[in-house]
């Protein structure tokens, strides 16, 4: 109300200075026939861009016909929404039947150059006022806006043919069927069903027939749970008997995973398109009921498809996104997924986007939802042009449908379908929504369903019969009985059978690893000679570099003579390795070309020449993998989630994401919750993301000090307390059953192993990394290539190797630690001279916990007091991950005494003097042999 | 009708062609040029000229019949009127400007860039004389005179200017340091208002004294820098070189805010320049300032603290322009960039509701945003679509973008998918003022006008201050490596201090020994306060409190007492506040029929002096109200309740829209009560009220999650505001987080609120037991520890703990895992008894039947918390063994009540101790509790754990799994003999 009141005071209330018209026009004194007829001809030009920028404001667009879809319910003065509105333009009635001359602005005329004023109002009306509303005119391109202009203008344009309409009502009945189905068989199951917007089934069909027309192969989609059944049964035509078999409370699950609820999880289905006839896969990505937090996923995978084969354009390989209208304008992830759209190495090459526009979210009003008149205005920030149209009318929604497709395949832009819809039932099938929406629910009480308005509309053009289509709900009708007859002897769950990104050649038939074995990580010393010295040059002619970079160069190339790494070199040796091999390694992040602590500079910048780069990882080898960096946007949600999707295409491409530091993991928290800890559990699919995640208490603040690992270990899935079996293949059976991999490694060697497990594994886990800053430069944390050569492995524990090492019994006190403090620890114990009293053993690969080897260390010392120093705060970091453990490989007989800093509510203190002051604390108490006696554990 | 016929070129539609042709030109010079000529013949023949011009392909039909025609026109009528065209195409000239002059305006101080990335120059801004063309007019119409459209406002008081003016008027409003984008605002008295802002002659001119006031504060912000640079040349500081103008930008905003009556300005803003407002703008005292980069300084114990780039400030003085009262706030903020946007702006609304402000009029907020952060992060896009929403709005932020061109090292090329970084605020129709930061005059012209439109139509508005970064991302870090050319400019860039200094010394404005005085004016004031920071000894975070509650406290900041008075009730408050509940206060007011029997129930449990969850709170809501305390509660369809159990806003079934709150209803001076469905946002909603939860202590500020799993995408709040922000700002809060909890075989989704991770924050220590004997034990507690983390299992103590959380000397978050099953159990019910004066909150809910006469028979002590409680009590009644086990709930889960606990165990000397949760083991409770037990007793007895095994996910997708898996917790739970072969 106040926007409209807003608008009624600045469009009529307000005094206004004379018109601009009326003023130029006074200048014309002697006003003659003819420039009368310029003007008239302005006018009318006037008039039709008058209605290609404000038709949608009085397009019919809500099927309900009480709210407008856009919340801004003004009238535009200048449309000629009665006869007397003429008069804006200085017309009259007497004018409408004068022929005036069209712009070339407009297809309105056809095959005609000339229209009488009426047949212009008319057309102009038919195409922007009736169910189609468009928005386009803010786009600052004119071929794209001619185009748009074209496809909806021409008259007699949104014409279909019997076949065409037969088609489309069989989808109809299909759509509707189906949810009718599920709601006699199962009525007090949770579905989500799709009434109110049955019309979107044969929409996304005739995206995907259409741009399967035009050359797309693979089509990705995700969407939320409203309708998903329905998409699966309909669009990607999963067996029906494998959707009904999820409604059966009783069915026991196969043990591959725990599984998710019916309306979550996805689908990879093959087939040929009947109405193209050519092949096409259509994935839908199981997705979490955080809505909208699928988008980047999508977008990712798609990416990651279209590099597989070889599309740079997105001819082959497209997404789709469907969105619900709440959500659309509510979640923050969708506007940095639309910030991804565009750039060069995010970009999907167009996204069709649907919105399910129920004109409500759960119990809440648009009004009090969204602060942008339609729920779609966040894609006018990438300048995306927006089709609303009227779930009612099926025609105008596939046309618009059909359209939409071939934008995404002409300018490889995004574009947005909006359906404004409504839900006719709550927001699912056992919820009341008379309660906080009682007219618009009367309303959808007497609302016709849009089947039968459609089939009434058909069988009275005469397209079909009624017995004709009596009996196309029949057949459908039987294959759903028919389907659930079968799924009645369906005796488990299989949640395989819902993959959404299956990897042939990777698992065995049944799924299973081809061997419970990873070979040696390590590689040659003349291969780590090689990449060494191309990461310590510049592979281009004639380029320029920084002195500073050529510094950091040439430091580098003293490394490789002395044969020894750092941590940007380990790297740089994974990496270069990998490729080698064949495997795409890619790299993504906030600012990860230089680095965030500027030491890995994987991207050269030429001093002299704009925008000239160099990236030495694409000069190793002639038949190479392709090495991507990419700096991310600032955002971590959107880019996290991307590269998740990534990953999941394929088991052959190292895939990482680099935090800019640890901590701002936690806005991407729900992916990491939502898919990366659970995706294997729900949804039975493996993936090997890489998280690089900075971390360490350096007395920066509470900010940039910990990446939390805590929280990742808390969420790891083994359990603390059972004792584990020491099988042959352990190491190796751990990490197939853990559901992520958590590491802090303490040598740039191991950290260059771990990188490489990760793809000769033969599955794939997500891996955490809690990565070094200090350590970057630390010059103790430089390693030989001895640790390297071929034959050597990734340590998940490094044992003491010094004088307490020796002469075991004489150690009074074995410190396990992990990451940085170890060279704290080293540090001082050597100043206090305690190198045979202490023994100092790192716990490198802290989840899956290798039992194995800490049962050894702690053996190997049986004078030894046992104890965890951490420079963490006692209620984060290690100690209440690594504790049981310890209990459980002790069996309870010998303590695991904590040292570090008390528990606390910030990772950090923000004062320089008191974090070393308690540095300096546990430090002395790690060394004080006297510091646990008398205490019970 | 005349008033209305303006519209058209409003909207440029008689410029349509020219445009058109404009971008066909782009697309196809050559072509396009050639149809040129052919429309300059026609039109120099006297063709009209809607038909004289043909455009080339592909944009035509039948493009030889269409000149055919044309020229049959032409033909035809030899005369046409070329004034009226030219008037026309001087029309088309000026909305050209209008639309796309800020895409040639010198936005960018460095030359290098265009601040947008779309770098095509428009074809119909007359960039040079030959681009006349384009209207169809040439060199010699420069001087002809022509009418000006009401849609300018260049003529001043002319009505007509020759056209070499108009362009040169136009080129003065949108094509100088100032980049406008305004005209995709649906609005036309909007638009004026800018046009009239903008191109009004000599609209930007200032005087001597202004001038004067710009140059000295330039000279503050840059000498504040200079003066830290010289001091302390290798600590970061994330100084504001090369955005110097910030410091006059903000004042101006304020000085004219002032002006307009506001007396409140909060701000948010990021690390870069924060010191230098803090010190400039704020005026906190420079000494506080630098005794900050002493790192010897010990802190004072109130909290672990924070860098001094992220600390807040609140300041209350004297306007020294208007000579009017304001109070500053920056609210301290956390790396995570734009995360404090929802919390300023939950804290303005809540300024604006206490002062009455129902219009934006007296509390504003201000913005500062960096480029690749505001393009890159979701919540400021959730920020602007609250911006409107009636329980949100905050009438207005001015938004001010500290655009370096750059993110850290990240090109913007590669940071955003839109050609400036600010078309977020497009979404909202918000008006976006470019300026060229090198251009101070300009600046404070464009604030000043941000600030005015901002008191005028209470919208938001975003000025992009266009800069530069001096030095790297920190003063530490090396730009070279990645921005060669950038930097090579910016070390040639003299600074923007200097450039003005010039202009006004050559003006005459002042001269160069005043400036010079000036300078050292300022520098002997930090010289000043840098000696007197070297007498600090310690470091108080309380001095930067940015929200001081006065009153609450005592002088010293102590809580006023460290008990807690009972939270129950009297019998006639609880049976009013029921009636009310049970009602509909409105009169010819139609209810649904099924709320209808939801009310009668209602009704009937208050006359069987029962409370269900939904009632129960009614109580605490109701009380709370009455003693006016204001109460908030806010989420995703709060009104009804996700589980349709709450109903706080009743819907008529026959007047749209009309709707009634019976809780506003309850008394006659009673606090108002605010329930509010937001967006779909977490993460902006949940910051927003953190935000207005920081305005006063007085108010009971609610979020509730749709389930409790979607907590996570408002993580950051959680982790950098709720759970440290006591910690590292020493400023409380109160703001409660209503979790929805339980594992009812719904899936992996929605079944976990995942309390473990609050737990896992919560900053006691598991192995150190607390003096149990000290007086306020349970209080003491509470004082010291970051947030409360409870789980009610009735009704009654879900009542108490909400009146607790007003009724505490102090306050504390307070995280609620709410029942889902629960709210409809017919077991989960409370009698008014549990509710009455003299009640309180029960920590711990110890076991009350049988095995309690008994305690020397019971076998074990089960400890649990929540919803499992009923599986298990209905379990033990099935197996007859309430004689053999106990069961015990702990309500108050953080922080952990030891005293009370000790004492349960004490009670059962022959039971074995199991902990049992219906969450899987690394989830739940199990990690935290069972330290702590041991604790409490001093590890004498194990504590075994009845539960899920560890997991993944937070629960099975199937039904059945469920089941099995909740039968399974069970038998362990009552299998006496389970734990025996166990060390």
């Amino acid at each position: 109300f106040r926007k409209a009141s807003e608008e009624a005071f600045s469009g009529s209330a307000q005094p206004r200075p004379p018109s601009v018209v009326h003023e130029s026009r006074s200048a014309v004194s002697s006003r003659t026939k003819t420039s009368k007829l310029v003007e008239d001809h302005l006018a009318v030009q006037s008039l039709i861009r008058a209605y290609q920028i404000r038709g949608h404001h009085v397009a019919q667009l809500d099927p309900l016909g009480i709210l407008d879809a856009d919340l801004d319910s003004f009238v535009p003065s200048d449309l000629i929404t009665t006869i007397d509105k003429l008069a804006f333009y200085d017309l009259q009635e007497a004018d409408l039947d004068k022929e005036f001359q069209l712009p070339t602005t407009t297809f309105i005329g056809g095959s005609e150059n000339t229209l009488s004023l009426r047949e212009i109002i008319r057309r102009l009306e038919n195409t922007y006022c009736q169910h189609i509303g468009l928005e386009f005119m803010f786009i600052n391109d004119v071929e794209q806006c001619q185009w748009i202009r074209q496809k909806f203008e021409t008259p007699g344009v949104m014409q279909f043919s019997s076949e065409e309409k037969r088609t489309l009502l069989a989808r109809l009945v299909r759509s509707m069927r189906f949810e009718d189905f599920l709601a006699r068989k199962w009525s007090s199951e949770k579905r989500f069903g799709l009434e109110g917007c049955e019309v979107m089934i044969p929409a996304l069909k005739t995206i995907i027939d259409k741009s399967s027309e035009m050359g797309i192969e693979n089509v990705i989609l995700g969407m939320p749970h409203r309708g998903r059944l329905n998409v699966l049964a309909n669009v990607i035509r999963k067996d029906l008997e494998q959707i009904f078999c999820q409604f059966d409370p009783k069915l026991e699950a196969a043990d591959e995973g725990s599984g998710d609820v019916k309306y979550h999880l996805g689908m990879y289905h093959e087939r040929i398109n009947r109405v193209t006839n050519r092949n096409i896969t259509l994935s839908l990505v199981a997705n979490p009921s955080h809505l909208e937090a699928v988008d980047p996923v999508v977008q990712g995978k798609t990416k990651a498809e279209q590099f597989y084969r070889g599309d740079a354009q997105g001819k082959k390989v497209m997404s789709i996104l469907v969105h619900g209208d709440a959500a659309f304008a509510g979640q923050g992830v969708v506007y940095e997924t639309f910030h991804l759209s565009d750039l060069p190495s995010y970009t999907t090459n167009g996204t069709v986007h649907v919105v399910v526009n129920n004109q409500i979210g759960f119990t809440t009003d648009p009004r009090m939802a969204r602060s942008s008149p339609y729920p779609t205005d966040v894609a006018r920030v990438v300048n995306a042009p927006i089709f609303h149209v009227n779930a009612d009318d099926p025609e105008a929604v596939i046309y618009v449908c059909s359209v939409a497709a071939e934008w995404r395949n002409t300018f490889n832009k995004d574009v947005v379908v909006d359906l404004v819809c409504y839900r006719r039932r709550g927001h699912n099938e056992m919820d009341e929504p008379m309660f906080t929406q009682p007219l618009m629910y009367k309303q959808i009480h007497r609302q016709v369903p849009v089947l039968k308005k459609y089939a009434d509309k058909l069988i009275a053009e005469g397209t079909v019969t009624l017995q004709e289509f009596e009996e196309e709900i029949a057949k459908y009708d039987r294959i759903c009985e028919e389907a659930y007859g079968r799924s009645k002897d369906k005796k488990i769950l299989h949640i395989k059978h819902w993959l959404d990104s299956p990897w042939p050649g990777f698992f065995n038939v049944d799924g299973e690893p081809k061997s419970m074995t990873c070979p040696a990580t390590g590689i040659p010393e003349d291969m780590l000679t090689h990449i060494g010295s191309v990461a310590s040059s510049v592979p281009l002619e004639d380029f320029k570099i920084h002195t500073g970079l050529s510094r950091i160069l040439r430091g580098r190339a003293d490394m490789i003579k002395n044969r020894t790494v750092d941590w940007a070199l380990a790297e740089y040796m994974a990496f270069g390795s990998l490729l080698k091999e064949g495997i795409r390694v890619r790299l993504s992040g906030q600012d990860v070309e230089r680095g965030t602590f500027s030491h890995r500079h994987h991207v050269l910048h030429d001093q002299e020449v704009d925008r000239r780069t160099c990236v030495p990882m694409n000069h190793l080898w002639p038949d190479q993998a392709p090495y991507t960096v990419c700096n991310s946007s600032l955002s971590e949600y959107g880019v996290l989630g991307f590269e998740l999707g990534y990953a999941m295409a394929s088991p052959n491409a190292l895939v990482l994401w680099e935090a800019q530091f640890g901590d701002f993991h936690n806005t991407a928290q729900c992916i990491i919750d939502q898919f990366i800890s659970t995706g294997q559990a729900k949804w039975v699919r493996h993936n090997g993301i890489v998280l690089l995640l900075p971390h360490g208490m350096e007395g920066m603040g509470p900010e940039h000090s910990s990446a939390r690992p805590e929280r990742f270990l808390q969420m790891s899935n083994d359990d603390s307390d059972a004792y584990p079996a020491f099988t042959k293949d352990f190491e190796v059976s751990q990490l197939y059953d853990c559901n992520w991999i958590v590491v802090n490694c303490s040598t740039p060697a191991n950290y260059f192993h771990v990188l490489r497990r990760q793809i000769l594994l033969p599955f794939r886990k997500p891996l955490i990394i809690f990565t070094p800053k200090s350590l970057l430069r630390h010059p103790e944390a430089k390693f030989s290539f001895d640790q390297m050569v071929s034959g050597t492995s990734f340590q998940r524990v490094i044992p003491e190797d010094g004088a307490a090492a020796r002469a075991p019994e004489q150690v009074r006190r074995l410190i396990f630690c992990t990451g940085k403090v170890y060279y704290d620890l080293v540090k001082e114990r050597s100043s206090q001279g305690l190198e045979e009293k202490v023994a100092i053993t790192r716990l490198e690969q802290i989840s899956p916990f290798p039992f194995d080897l800490i049962k050894q260390e702690a053996e190997k010392y049986p004078g030894a007091e046992l104890a965890w120093c951490q420079e963490e705060h006692k209620n984060m970091g290690y100690y209440d991950y690594i504790s049981p453990r310890f209990m459980t490989i002790l069996r309870r007989a010998r303590p695991i005494w904590y040292v570090g800093r008390d528990p606390a509510a910030a990772p950090a203190t923000g004062n320089r003097n008191t974090h070393l002051v308690s540095l300096k604390k546990f430090l002395d108490t790690a060394f004080n042999l006297q510091a646990f006696e008398g205490k019970t554990f | 009708s005349a008033p209305v016929a303006a519209e058209p070129f409003l909207s440029g539609t008689s410029s349509n062609y020219v445009e058109e042709m404009y971008c066909a030109w782009l697309e196809n010079p050559k072509s396009v040029h050639k149809s040129w000529d052919i429309f300059f013949r026609n039109t120099n023949a006297g063709a009209p000229p809607g038909t004289a011009y043909q455009s080339p392909l592909p944009l035509s039909r039948g493009s030889l019949a269409a000149v055919a025609h044309a020229q049959s026109l032409v033909e035809a009528q030899p005369n046409v009127d070329k004034l009226v065209e030219d008037h026309l195409a001087v029309q088309s000239l000026i909305r050209a400007y209008q639309i796309r002059g800020h895409h040639v305006a010198q936005l960018d101080p460095l030359g290098i860039l265009d601040a947008d990335l779309d770098s095509s120059v428009p074809a119909d801004i007359i960039s040079s004389t030959d681009k006349l063309g384009f209207y169809g007019l040439d060199e010699s119409d420069l001087d002809k005179v022509f009418h000006l459209p009401t849609t300018t406002f260049i003529g001043g008081q002319e009505s007509a200017l020759p056209l070499r003016e108009i362009i040169r008027r136009l080129e003065m409003a949108y094509c100088q340091h100032i980049g406008v984008e305004f005209m995709f605002i649906n609005d036309l008295e909007q638009c004026q208002w800018i046009r009239q802002k903008f191109e009004t002659p000599g609209i930007m001119q200032f005087t001597n004294e202004e001038k004067r006031t710009l140059l000295a504060r330039l000279v503050r912000s840059t000498r504040f820098e200079e003066f830290l640079q010289r001091k302390w040349s290798s600590e970061k500081r994330f100084g504001l070189e090369g955005c110097e103008v910030l410091i006059p930008a903000l004042k101006t905003i304020i000085d004219k805010s002032s002006e307009n009556g506001v007396d409140y300005v909060i701000m948010g803003m990021p690390h870069r320049g924060r010191l230098n407002v803090l010190a400039n703008v704020i005026r906190k005292e420079l000494e506080q300032i630098f005794c900050q980069f002493d790192s010897k300084l010990e802190a004072a114990d109130e909290g672990s603290g924070d860098v001094k780039y992220h600390l807040g400030m609140y300041h209350r003085r004297i306007n020294r322009v208007t000579d009017r009262n304001i109070t500053l706030s920056l609210v301290a903020n956390p790396s995570h960039l734009e995360a404090a946007d929802p919390v300023v702006m939950g804290k303005t609304k809540a300024e604006q509701f206490y002062c009455g402000d129902t219009e934006g009029k007296k509390v504003m907020s201000i913005l500062l945003h960096g480029d690749a952060a505001f393009a890159g992060q979701g919540i400021v896009y959730e920020t602007f679509h609250l911006s409107d929403l009636p329980s949100y709005t905050t009438h207005g932020t001015v938004h001010v973008v500290v655009n370096n061109q750059i993110g850290f090292t990240t090109d913007p090329r590669m940071a955003r998918s839109s050609p400036y970084p600010t078309d977020v605020a497009r979404v909202v129709n918000a008006p976006i003022f470019h300026v060229n930061s090198d251009d101070p005059e300009a600046v404070m012209y464009v604030c000043k006008v941000a600030a005015e439109w901002r008191s005028t139509f209470h919208k938001d508005v975003v000025v992009d201050l266009v800069c530069y970064r001096r030095n790297g991302h920190n003063e530490m870090d090396e730009p070279m490596f990645t921005q060669p050319l950038m930097y090579k400019q910016i070390r040639k860039q003299k600074p923007v201090l200097q450039k003005y200094a010039e202009l006004l010394v050559s003006q005459g404005v002042v001269n160069q020994p005043e400036y010079e005085e000036e300078i050292s004016k300022y520098d002997k004031i930090c010289e000043e306060a840098f000696a007197r920071s070297k007498d600090e000894k310690i470091l108080h975070i309380k001095h930067w409190l940015d929200s001081p509650w006065p009153g609450f406290f005592t002088l010293d900041g102590q809580p006023r007492s460290m008990s807690c008075p009972s939270t129950g009730l009297t019998e006639d408050i609880l049976t009013h506040i029921g009636n009310v509940a049970s009602s509909v206060p409105v009169e010819n007011f139609t209810i649904h029929g099924g709320l209808s029997r939801i009310l009668k129930t209602r009704g009937e449990m208050v006359k069987n002096r029962t409370v269900d969850w939904a009632l129960a709170e009614y109580m605490a809501f109701g009380s709370l109200l009455k003693e006016g305390i204001h109460i908030r509660l806010s989420g995703q369809d709060v009104e009804r309740g996700t589980f349709s159990h709450r109903h706080h806003v009743l819907h008529d079934q026959n007047v749209d829209k009309r709707t009634c709150i019976p809780m506003n209803h309850l008394w006659p001076n009673q606090a108002p009560y605010t329930v509010c469905n937001s967006s779909l946002s977490e993460y902006g909603v949940l910051g927003f009220e953190l935000g207005f939860a920081m305005a006063s202590p007085n108010a009971l500020v609610l979020w509730e999650a749709q389930f409790g799993d979607f907590h996570n995408t408002a993580q950051c709040i959680i982790d950098q505001f709720i759970c440290p922000g006591q910690a590292k700002w020493v400023r409380q809060n109160g703001i409660v987080l209503l979790l929805p909890h339980g594992m009812e075989g719904m899936g992996p989704e929605h079944s976990s609120a995942r309390p473990e991770r609050f737990l896992q924050m919560c900053n006691d220590d598991p192995d150190v037991l607390p003096d149990l004997k000290e007086a306020n034990f349970d209080i003491n507690q509470l004082y010291d520890c970051n947030w409360v983390v409870v789980n009610c299992s009735t009704p009654g103590n879900f009542f108490h703990v909400l009146r607790r959380q007003i009724l505490l000397p102090f306050r504390k978050p307070l995280i609620i895992f709410t029942p889902k099953s629960l709210l409809r159990h017919p077991e989960a019910r409370s009698s008014f008894d549990e509710m009455l004066p003299g009640t309180h909150f029960q920590r711990v809910i110890p076991e009350d039947g049988p095995a309690a006469q008994n305690p020397e028979n019971v076998k074990r002590l089960l400890f649990c918390t929540g919803k499992v409680y009923y599986d298990l009590t209905r379990e033990r009644k099935a197996r007859d063994m309430v004689g053999q086990v106990a069961i015990t709930r702990i309500e108050q889960l953080s922080p952990f009540p030891f005293d009370l606990l000790l004492k349960e165990v004490q009670k059962y000397p022959s039971a074995e101790l199991a902990w049992c949760q219906e969450e899987h083991k690394n989830q739940g409770y199990y990690d935290y509790v069972k330290p702590r037990l041991r604790t409490t007793i001093s590890r004498a007895k194990p504590v075994w754990y009845a539960g899920r095994d560890p997991a993944a996910a937070p629960a099975t997708g199937n039904k059945k799994t469920h089941l099995t898996e909740l039968q399974r917790l069970l038998d362990t739970a009552f299998d006496l003999d389970i734990f025996k072969n166990f060390s």
